[in-house]
């Protein structure tokens, strides 16, 4: 009990002195902080003649940005996401403001915010977030050319590296336009564009695959054991031509770059620094079989448009054509009917369908057709014909789709690309009959 | 043992030193936006405009983005206007200068609902008022339609709307207010199986939103009453159906009964202060009675008759009133029957026709018989001018062929009608109290003003 007593009394005694504050740190914490604040102004304020910026969404693509920071804590930007942004120069403010880590705030509207505007109908994606992308974005270190932040909700880099004179002169010259239409124009005259890549001794041909809507470029290639291997990066348009934002690597080879020479001729870089020149292929590169699956990227071969009846691709000859177009006349001599599209579509692992819409005044009507499917290396055969599966009218559409339904009987088919004489015309799949391959039902695969 | 308690706790006081000036508060440099925000709304009004982007304001889990900076003067000018200095007009800058919100926040796209709705604006406590998509508001062309879904009008609408409740707070909302239309409230109000528009103004609430709860219907007729109009609002409550319009009525009078009683606001000059600054600064055409006239299925007709008793209060055109004394004697002459003229009715069958039926007795005035004469209206898209032209009868009937007999006596006004260009307008505000406004309207000579008919309008 005593010892009790004096334990009491040493606690009393000694409880309330209060030492002097020691600091983890050398200095207090608002002091450290103000100093962080400092350093990421000062950092944006560094290069005289402003940043370079991508930046990555969760919704869509990457997108490329100029950034000119001024001390009275305006911001001057370009940015990739259409030819206004990327020719007209937006001004809006920022700030700095502490919240965990140093951010950097867009605090007023400009290009970046587009991207992260709610309102589908602004830059797209989905409605109530838009592209998925931020404004706030927090300090997470920066190098002797460059600031890495990362997006406070959306967590995507957003990284600034410094722009040279020339660049802020390109910028203000509106070459960024001229950038990004160069790719447009590349990419529309040039079809089935692929690289070499050497590996393990042998050269393969790479695909490359351009997206400018999504923004994103990949690359897909031919196994030799029949297998397809495929990459995807979200990539931005830089001011001397495009950056991936995260790594496209092939065999050992990472794609970094790319850019359009004065000869007109596409080049990518890889990590190394090493120069790959975009080729054509007179054929897609993959073959169709490899793609074409009902869970597969295309899984249906559909003549469509552009009018109404709808007519085959052009610049193709087939013994199918004349198959086809006596179909569609059948339907206009029947009440003025006018087929809108036939579709060969897989539905499942087992069934295929036929898919005719037509119009009978201004409604339109579906006729349609199922059969059991095998496919097999690239051959498909069908059986169990079974007619008017959703409704009555392939029986009642009988003798309009006539000779038709004969030659869809007549497989097996083996399924391929089709090349037309017309250049404009692509991404064409046909069924080819194995008995007669000069008799094929084709139209664009989806 | 006491002693040692006492000397334990001697405090060091040094770190009690805090330099505030090394503190990380959040600011910007300022922007010239900022001096008129300053100059205009915070140093007088003692209220504090945020336009610069804080999620913390706002809902942080939603995406929503800032304003454009060229968007925050004007938002901010017709918050100023049509709703500050409105009340500061009617009842002193000391009322609203105690009263406002005291913190606007402004943000430039739409803050979207889960349930695929977006809200435009919402406040708290009386304290703080948030205002959305205000990038999409066009303050060049303004759009100053009654039923726009961004507009500067909407905007005011929910700050008018907002700021009742704070009154509400001051001086609750008499208990009688609630009686009118309690057992129609319906907490359920976005349902659109149970609260449809139509159903909502059947009960005789003036939006769907008023259905929800009492004190929610106080502040919308309000707003309402403020920002769409008292000719809007009447034109609301006499096309809902007969219960609707007395309650939405009995509403009217109660909230203006409210203003006057609590507050010794005279509301009436309050919905004029708004509707001016929506005129002048907005150039408001939906105040006008050309507007109404044009969009047809306004009022039915008015009548001309000497002595009625807003003659009295509101004049007459001496013109029209010789024209007219020239008829009377122009139709006893006709036979030497003696008839007597009545009145003379202009009916407005819809936006491009119209009658002018004369009333008449015969000399013992015993019987009463009408002659009518038909016209076109013609409306200048551009000018607004207006324009009539004779029809031929519309009918056999013995109101079409009496006029065959007695038209005569109308020649003069006939050709009145028919050679002049005339402006529809209501009769002149400073003579009219501002509720009554919708309700006198006639045509005026577009060359003299002074020669002019007009009435009282039917419904």
């Amino acid at each position: 009990m005593k010892k009790i007593y004096y334990l009491f009394c040493a606690m009393i005694t000694m409880s309330c002195s209060k030492n002097e504050t020691i600091n983890v740190f050398d200095e207090l914490p608002e002091e450290r902080i103000g100093k962080k604040l400092e350093e990421l102004q000062d950092k944006l304020l560094e290069s005289p003649y402003g940043w370079n910026a991508s930046l990555p969404t969760s919704g869509s693509g990457g997108y490329g940005f100029y950034m000119d920071f001024h001390e009275d804590q305006t911001i001057d930007m370009f940015a990739d996401l259409n030819v206004e942004t990327a020719g007209v120069k937006g001004t809006s403010t920022y700030r700095i403001k502490w919240v965990m880590y140093p951010t950097l705030l867009f605090d007023t509207y400009n290009y970046i915010t587009m991207l992260q505007d709610p309102a589908s109908g602004v830059y797209g994606g989905v409605s109530g977030s838009g592209l998925k992308s931020d404004i706030e974005f927090e300090y997470i270190r920066s190098t002797a050319d460059s600031i890495i932040l990362r997006g406070k909700k959306y967590e995507n880099e957003l990284i600034l590296t410094k722009a040279s004179q020339s660049d802020k002169q390109r910028f203000e010259e509106g070459k960024y336009v001229d950038i990004i239409e160069g790719f447009q124009d590349f990419f529309f005259e040039n079809k089935n564009n692929y690289i070499v890549i050497t590996k393990g001794g042998v050269d393969y041909k790479v695909g490359i695959i351009y997206n400018h809507s999504t923004k994103t470029f990949a690359y897909e290639t031919l196994e030799l054991n029949e297998s397809i291997s495929r990459g995807e990066s979200k990539f931005c348009y830089t001011i001397q031509g495009i950056g991936m934002l995260t790594d496209l690597t092939y065999a050992d080879v990472t794609l970094k770059r790319g850019q359009i020479k004065e000869n007109g001729g596409l080049y990518l870089y890889d990590s190394e620094g090493n120069e790959y020149e975009v080729f054509q292929n007179p054929n897609p590169l993959t073959p169709l079989k490899f793609l074409f699956n009902y869970n597969g990227t295309y899984k249906s071969i559909k003549i469509e448009g552009p009018d109404i009846p709808a007519s085959l691709p052009s610049g193709v000859t087939s013994s199918f054509n004349d198959i086809y177009n006596d179909m569609v006349a059948r339907f206009l001599s029947s009440s003025n009917r006018k087929v809108e599209s036939v579709e060969f579509v897989l539905i499942n692992s087992t069934t295929a369908k036929i898919n005719i819409w037509y119009y009978s005044g201004s409604s339109r009507f579906l006729a349609d057709a199922s059969f059991t499917y095998t496919y097999e290396n690239g051959i498909i055969t069908l059986s169990n014909y079974t007619p008017s599966v959703s409704n009555s009218n392939w029986n009642s559409r009988l003798l309009q789709i006539g000779d038709f339904i004969d030659w869809i009987m007549s497989g097996p088919f083996r399924i391929d690309w089709v090349i037309s004489y017309d250049p404009s015309v692509e991404g064409i799949g046909g069924l080819y009959r194995i008995d007669d391959p000069s008799s094929f039902f084709y139209g664009k695969a989806q | 043992m006491l002693g040692l308690l006492l000397t334990t706790c001697t405090k060091d006081n040094e770190n009690l030193n805090v330099d505030l000036s090394t503190y990380n508060s959040d600011t910007y440099v300022p922007t010239p936006v900022d001096d008129w925000i300053w100059d205009n709304i915070t140093k007088p009004y003692n209220t504090e405009v945020v336009y610069r982007f804080n999620r913390n304001l706002t809902d942080v889990s939603k995406d929503i983005s800032p304003i454009r900076s060229e968007k925050v003067q004007p938002i901010m000018e017709a918050v100023l206007e049509g709703f500050i200095k409105a009340y500061a007009r009617v009842k002193g800058e000391a009322f609203i200068k105690t009263y406002t919100p005291k913190q606007f926040v402004l943000y430039g796209s739409a803050s979207y609902n889960t349930n695929g709705s977006i809200t435009l604006g919402t406040a708290e406590g009386g304290r703080k008022i948030v205002l959305y998509e205000l990038n999409g508001i066009d303050f060049d062309n303004p759009d100053m339609s009654l039923e726009g879904g961004n507009t500067v009008r909407r905007r005011l609408r929910t700050i008018h709307h907002e700021f009742t409740h704070i009154l509400n707070q001051i001086v609750a909302i008499p208990p009688d207010f609630e009686q009118i239309s309690k057992a129609d409230y319906e907490a359920d109000w976005t349902n659109n199986d149970i609260n449809p528009e139509s159903i909502s103004r059947s009960l005789g609430f003036i939006s769907r939103y008023a259905r929800s709860v009492y004190t929610e219907d106080f502040a919308e007729v309000t707003a309402h009453l403020l920002v769409q109009g008292q000719i809007w609002y009447d034109d609301y409550a006499r096309k809902s159906g007969v219960e609707a319009y007395r309650k939405l009525k009995l509403k009217e009078e109660m909230i203006v009964d409210y203003f006057k009683q609590y507050f010794d606001i005279d509301f009436r000059k309050l919905q004029e202060e708004v509707q001016k600054v929506f005129r002048e600064k907005y150039g408001d055409k939906t105040q006008t009675f050309e507007y109404w006239f044009s969009k047809g299925d306004y009022a039915k007709s008015f009548t001309h008759r000497p002595g009625l008793d807003y003659h009295n209060t509101y004049g007459v055109s001496p013109d029209f009133t010789a024209m007219y004394q020239r008829a009377v004697s122009s139709l006893a002459a006709i036979g030497n029957a003696g008839r007597v003229l009545d009145s003379i009715r202009f009916d407005f069958i819809d936006t491009e026709n119209m009658d002018m039926v004369m009333s008449y007795r015969n000399a013992a005035l015993s019987s009463f018989y009408y002659a009518a004469m038909a016209y076109q209206i013609n409306i200048d898209p551009n000018t607004k001018e207006v324009t009539f032209t004779r029809l031929p009868a519309r009918g056999t009937t013995t109101t079409w062929t009496n006029t065959n007999t007695v038209g005569s006596a109308l020649q003069e006004i006939n050709d009145y009608l028919t050679d002049n260009v005339f402006t529809a307008d209501w009769l002149p505000l400073e003579n009219v109290p501002h509720e009554q406004k919708g309700n006198y309207a006639g045509f005026y000579l577009k060359d003299n003003p002074d020669s002019y008919f007009y009435g009282r309008l039917v419904f």
